[in-house]
């Protein structure tokens, strides 16, 4: 079973959760999905999958913002 | 004057007479004597020849101890040379070994502290832009949170893979 936590500012909605589960059992079976609501990410989404992390979130968005306009290197 | 025979023949007589006398009496312990002192002088002399033969073969073994004592002393401190050379070194290398890992140690330190410190601007950085635009457009909507959470879905979904 593969372990996956999604991140978010706000829970998401019925059509939001069954939109994701969809997916993720057409490539993992029968995955475990936490769901982590957290105003740290401000909004959008992050998605952690086994070790691979796919990140959409508003406070990652700005951390960009941020190396761009001071031209330092993201972590 | 006139010359009597028998006058002569009894001055030779006593002149034998005095002449054995007096080389019985005198020449014998007087050439006893001499030969004595020869024979003290030769055995001086011998002593002193054989003092000198002794003296010459201590000057020869005093200077073959100096020679060996002279070698080994530069044997030694040859030894001790090397041995200073070879310590010298381990210690540069062990100083070296030092100095490297300190500045590796400081390269990492710095680099924690350069990596926190980006991280607190860009935190700073995040608050100061979310405390603005609240300012200027109040906070999110669930709705809007919910039209965020949307686009970022799709986007993520197409991205997905195995």
């Amino acid at each position: 079973m593969t372990a996956v936590t999604l991140t978010t500012a706000q829970p998401l909605t019925a059509g939001q959760r069954s939109q994701l589960l969809k997916k993720l059992q057409e490539l993992y079976g029968e995955p475990e999905l936490n769901e982590v609501v957290d105003a740290q990410v401000i909004g959008g989404v992050r998605l952690q999958i086994g070790s691979t992390l796919y990140d959409g979130t508003v406070s990652t968005k700005l951390e960009q913002l941020y190396d761009l306009a001071v031209g330092a290197p993201s972590s | 004057m006139e010359i009597q025979l028998s006058t002569l023949i009894f001055q030779i007589i006593n002149f034998g007479i005095v002449v054995g006398a007096m080389s019985y009496l005198m020449f014998k312990p007087i050439t006893k004597i001499l030969e004595e002192r020869a024979q003290r002088v030769a055995e001086g002399q011998k002593a002193a020849e054989q003092q000198l033969a002794a003296r010459d073969k201590l000057a020869n073994e005093e200077k073959k101890i100096l020679q060996k004592a002279k070698k080994e002393a530069a044997h030694i401190l040859e030894e001790a040379r090397q041995s200073a050379a070879q310590t010298e070194k381990e210690l540069l290398i062990q100083s070296r070994r030092k100095a490297e890992r300190e500045v590796d140690r400081l390269r990492e330190q710095w680099q924690e502290e350069r990596a926190q410190l980006i991280s607190q601007q860009r935190q700073q950085f995040n608050q100061a832009v979310l405390v603005t635009t609240e300012k200027v457009v109040g906070k999110f909507s669930t709705k809007q949170h919910q039209q965020i959470i949307d686009v970022e879905l799709k986007q993520l979904l197409k991205t997905l893979k195995a």
